[in-house]
C-alpha cells in the first residue's frame, strides 16, 4: 500500500509533468469516444509498456512504496492530421471496404486535424508471493481503452527500466 | 479478456486466451441474432531466431443464432489459421510477411471488420447462416536509415470467398500499398508522415480507388 509518508515522487522531466496535468485537466472537461491508432508501423525505440506496439515507453513519473510497490503515469500527446483526395468515412483507418466504387467515386480533397489519440497510462508494479505482479490501464483522455493484469511474469518483461 | 503464455525454453512461447465473442452477421428476414455465452479461443506458438521469428496462431469460434422460420436455434463453428515471421535480411533491413485464412471469423480481419460478414444468410437454405471465407495476407519491408529515422513499405490483398446471397454491390477484394518515414526528432518526440493507395473491387466487379496522405506528431509525456 501506498502511504504518504513512504511516497518518494521521482520526476525526471517538469514538462512532461505539466503537460500530464494538462491532459488530466482536459479530460475531466472533454470525454471523447476511444479511438484507434492510424500509423501503423510507428514504433518506438524501446519496449512500449502495453500490449499495443503503439504504447509509449516507460514512464517518467514514478510512485514508489518502501515495500517494493511502484505507480507508473505516462502517456503521450499525439496530434493527426490526414489528407484525402476521395473522401472516406474513416478517419482512424485507412479500410479499403470503405472506398466508393463506380460514378460515387469522385475526387473531393479533404482535410482532417485531431488530437484524439492522446493517451493517459498508469502501470502498477510490485512484487507477491506469487510472483511479480503488473497491473496496466490506458486511456484516452478519460475513458480506459485498455487494461490488463499479470503475475508471475520476470520483472524485465515490464517493458520498465 | 484472458490470457496465458508459457515460455517453455529460450525462444519458444505459447499464448492460449479466451476472447470476448464479438460475431458481426448479416440477418435475413428468417434469422435473428442471439447472445453469445462461450468465448472464442485462440492460441499463438511464437518462435524466436536470432534473425526474426515465426508466428502461428488459430482461433475457434462457437456461434449461435435463431432460425426464425422453424423457431430453433442453430449454431454454427468459425475458425481462422494465421502463419507470418519477420527476418531481417541485412542490419538495417527486415521483411515480414503475414497469411491469414479465416472461417467464419472475418472481423478479426481489419478490412472486414465492420463488413457484417463473419455469416451471411444462406442462399439455398432459408432459416440458416453460412461462416464466409476470408484470405490474405501482407508483405513489408522495414528500413532502418538512421538511428533516428526508419521507414515501412507494405502491401496487403484481401478477399472474401462466396459471400452467399450478399448483393451485387458487395465489397469482395481489397488491396493497398503504404510506405512511411518515421522520425525520432528528440527521445520524447516523432514525427511521421504515410502516403497510401488502396484499391476496391466489389462482387459485380466494379472498383474504385483512393489515397490518403497522413501526418503525425506525438510528444510522450
Amino acid at each position: 500500500m501506498l502511504s504518504t509518508r513512504t511516497v518518494m515522487v521521482m520526476l525526471r522531466n517538469n514538462l512532461g509533468q505539466k503537460l500530464g496535468i494538462l491532459i488530466l485537466l482536459l479530460s475531466m472537461a472533454v470525454p471523447l469516444p476511444a479511438q484507434e491508432d492510424t500509423l501503423s508501423s510507428v514504433t518506438p525505440e524501446k519496449p512500449s509498456v502495453g500490449q499495443d506496439p503503439q504504447d509509449p515507453v516507460g514512464p517518467d513519473f514514478y510512485i514508489y512504496s518502501k515495500n517494493g510497490y511502484q505507480l507508473g503515469i505516462g502517456g503521450y500527446v499525439k496530434f493527426n492530421g490526414l489528407y484525402d483526395f476521395v473522401p472516406l468515412e474513416n478517419y482512424r483507418s485507412f479500410l479499403t471496404e470503405e472506398i466508393p466504387v463506380g460514378h460515387a467515386n469522385v475526387k473531393d480533397n479533404h482535410l482532417h486535424f485531431d488530437i484524439n489519440q492522446t493517451r493517459l497510462f498508469f502501470q502498477a508494479l510490485g512484487g507477491t508471493p506469487y510472483g511479480n505482479m503488473k497491473i496496466y490501464t490506458s486511456n484516452v483522455i478519460s475513458l480506459i481503452r485498455t487494461g490488463y493484469s499479470g503475475f508471475g511474469m520476470p520483472m524485465d518483461q515490464s517493458g520498465v527500466s | 479478456m484472458i490470457r496465458y503464455t508459457a515460455r517453455r525454453a529460450k525462444n519458444l512461447a505459447f499464448t492460449i486466451s479466451a476472447e470476448e465473442q464479438r460475431p458481426r452477421a448479416t440477418y435475413s428476414l428468417y434469422t435473428a441474432a442471439l447472445n453469445q455465452y462461450v468465448p472464442d479461443l485462440a492460441f499463438r506458438l511464437r518462435y524466436k531466431v536470432e534473425k526474426g521469428h515465426l508466428s502461428l496462431g488459430g482461433l475457434y469460434r462457437y456461434f449461435t443464432y435463431e432460425d426464425t422460420l422453424n423457431n430453433r436455434a442453430r449454431s454454427s463453428n468459425g475458425w481462422g489459421l494465421s502463419l507470418g515471421g519477420s527476418y531481417r535480411l541485412v542490419s538495417r533491413l527486415k521483411f515480414l510477411v503475414h497469411g491469414t485464412y479465416a472461417y467464419g471469423v472475418a472481423s478479426y480481419v481489419h478490412d472486414f471488420m465492420w463488413t457484417e460478414r463473419d455469416f451471411v444468410p444462406s442462399a439455398t437454405r432459408p432459416g440458416e447462416l453460412e461462416a464466409v471465407p476470408v484470405y490474405g495476407g501482407f508483405g513489408a519491408f522495414e528500413a532502418q536509415w538512421t538511428k533516428k529515422t526508419k521507414s515501412s513499405f507494405v502491401y496487403s490483398y484481401l478477399q472474401a470467398g462466396d459471400i452467399g446471397n450478399k448483393p451485387p454491390s458487395s465489397y469482395q477484394i481489397g488491396h493497398y500499398v503504404l510506405g512511411n518515414y518515421v522520425w525520432f526528432v528528440l527521445p520524447k518526440l516523432r514525427l511521421a508522415t504515410e502516403l497510401i493507395y488502396g484499391n476496391r473491387i466489389n462482387k459485380d466487379g466494379q472498383e474504385g480507388s483512393a489515397r490518403r496522405i497522413y501526418f503525425m506528431a506525438q510528444f510522450d509525456l
